[in-house]
């Protein structure tokens, strides 16, 4: 099969790249907030300042850094345009608001605010779909990458639309909230939105910049549908708050389509041709050794907090969600963020000077060094988070927030050193085209 | 025109991922020449890749620059898909492979 070759439909630098930069604000904003964190955020997971917490890293960084991605990736991977680049620069802002009134609303708790920030978040949100619809929705070619993100977008709406109920309901009061309603709404955002989201594209990027193309990926339709159907299940049934042994059911049901997705994960790893690993090879592994952590920690959630039997109920459910938002998509955000980013500031400033002069490869555009000490703080973070919140530790839980400012700071500048001049790294003949001798 | 010099020119442009040459990366899958056009038939490693855009032009580039009024095409081949076998010495070395 031939086709002529097309151009590139990569979207504008400045529409994709201020989410990637900004989206580092979110892990800082959480990070400040869990250095502050009391005894009662162990007990009840929708404490205030939980919640603000939650929200700076899942709609702040996570949410903002995927919606950057998507606006680079639809065009260029599923081959349809976004609707309008001015209206991806529009929602960057939306979104912003939405968040930074959240977060502020949520920890120095004022209904009202809140009630607004939740309204310009769901507006953010079909900004976003309005806008990727097209490249999502009406393209001609399926593709996996495709498909998890035409259920993750879907997801992201149910999730965003339940926020939207919640938010209502602190000042209307229209009912009472509950665990099982809580973790509808957080599984819809992180399971249905961030994991699927994260799942989908990890089957063209892990491929693509591991050249791992002789290995065809066997699960990936299952793994699709079981956690979408799991996910819908779940939702529907935490609702009324089930007991043990349903929610275990439960836990077995999403956990396993993440599971056949790791599956996949490893065996292209296993089958690449690039042997030495660079920081998206060891993010990745990073972030299975952290799905591993989110599955044993999920059914101990599910189980109800073992060994917390009388006291702090939220330690484990807690727990569950910082292994899967900070340690599992965290850290396959940031492995991705330092192939994503480069590619933009390469593909942006080179591009028309490849074949005339020599140009840096895109590896040079990040300091790799740098990117791996991200990489540690950030896992190094979650785990004492981790840490903290299952042993009951006030102390290793604010060290923890510490350590996510201190992983969100070197993040932010890492990614700002990336727009210093690079220089061609002649010595290993890495010109994009050298003068033939 | 002769593939050979052909050849010896793509063999200058890198895939700007892996610093490796798409001659050696085999991806060139042929090379056709006609008295006023170069038709060239390349892959990827994997589908869709962004940098295959980049690849494209910089062929295109530098087939024009050496060919001065010779049309070249480029065409973007799906079958049979890019594998492990492909790969020249140069590349499986510089990719940290044992060779053939």
């Amino acid at each position: 099969m031939t086709a002529r070759a097309q151009p590139a439909q990569s979207p504008p630098i400045s529409v994709v790249l201020p989410f990637f930069l900004l989206a580092p604000l979110g892990l800082i904003a959480a990070g400040f907030l869990a250095t502050e964190l009391g005894r009662e955020a162990l007990v009840a997971v929708n404490g205030r300042r939980t919640v603000a917490i939650t929200h700076a890293l899942a709609l702040g960084w996570v949410t903002t850094t995927i919606m950057g991605a998507c606006y680079q990736l639809a065009p260029v991977v599923l081959g349809g345009p976004l609707m309008s680049h001015w209206l991806a620069r529009l929602h960057l802002v939306v979104h912003l608001v939405a968040v930074a009134l959240f977060v502020w609303g949520m920890a120095w708790f004022n209904a009202t605010w809140v009630g607004v920030a939740g309204s310009l978040a769901f507006a953010s949100v079909l900004v976003f779909l309005v806008n990727v619809g097209r490249a999502v929705w009406r393209t001609r070619q399926w593709s996996i990458p495709r498909a998890y993100l035409a259920c993750s977008t879907m997801f992201l709406l149910a999730g965003a639309t339940l926020g939207l109920v919640f938010a209502g309901n602190l000042e209307h009061r229209w009912f009472t909230v509950s665990h099982g309603k809580l973790a509808a709404h957080a599984h819809l955002g992180l399971t249905g939105w961030v994991a699927l989201t994260v799942m989908g594209v990890s089957y063209q990027l892990v491929p693509m910049f591991n050249v791992a193309s002789r290995v065809k990926p066997r699960l990936a339709y299952p793994a699709l549908a079981l956690t979408s159907a799991g996910l819908v299940l779940f939702a529907l049934i935490m609702w009324i708050d089930p007991p043990r042994d349903v929610r275990l059911l439960l836990a077995g049901v999403l956990l396993a389509g993440p599971l056949l997705w790791s599956v996949d994960q490893v065996r292209l790893l296993r089958g690449r041709v690039r042997r030495r690993m660079d920081i998206h090879g060891r993010g990745t592994v990073v972030s299975l050794c952290f799905l591993g952590l989110t599955v044993f920690l999920a059914v101990g959630a599910a189980w109800g907090s073992p060994f917390t039997p009388y006291a702090e109920p939220a330690r484990w459910p807690l727990a569950y969600a910082a292994a899967g938002l900070l340690g599992w998509a965290g850290t396959a955000i940031i492995a991705n963020s330092y192939k994503i980013v480069p590619f933009l500031i390469w593909f942006h400033r080179y591009r028309e000077r490849t074949g005339k002069e020599p140009v840096p490869l895109i590896r040079d555009i990040a300091d790799e060094r740098l990117a791996t000490l991200v990489l540690v703080a950030h896992s190094l973070a979650t785990l004492v988070i981790i840490i903290g919140l299952l042993a009951g530790n006030l102390q290793w839980l604010q060290a923890g927030g510490g350590l996510l400012i201190v992983s969100g700071v070197a993040h932010l500048g890492s990614m700002l050193s990336m727009f210093l001049p690079k220089r061609s790294s002649r010595t290993t003949g890495v010109s994009t085209r050298e003068v033939p001798m | 025109v002769k593939t050979s010099k052909i050849a010896e020119l793509l063999s200058t442009v890198i895939d700007p991922e892996l610093g490796i040459d798409i001659v050696s990366m085999g991806l060139v899958y042929g090379i056709e020449v006609d008295d006023d056009e170069i038709s060239v038939a390349m892959t990827l490693t994997a589908p869709m890749c962004p940098m295959g855009s980049v690849m494209v032009e910089s062929v295109q580039r530098t087939l024009e620059d050496a060919f001065p009024g010779t049309r070249v095409v480029v065409h973007m081949v799906s079958e049979p898909p890019w594998e492990m076998g492909m790969l020249g010495e140069r590349a499986r070395r510089q990719l940290g492979m044992p060779a053939h």
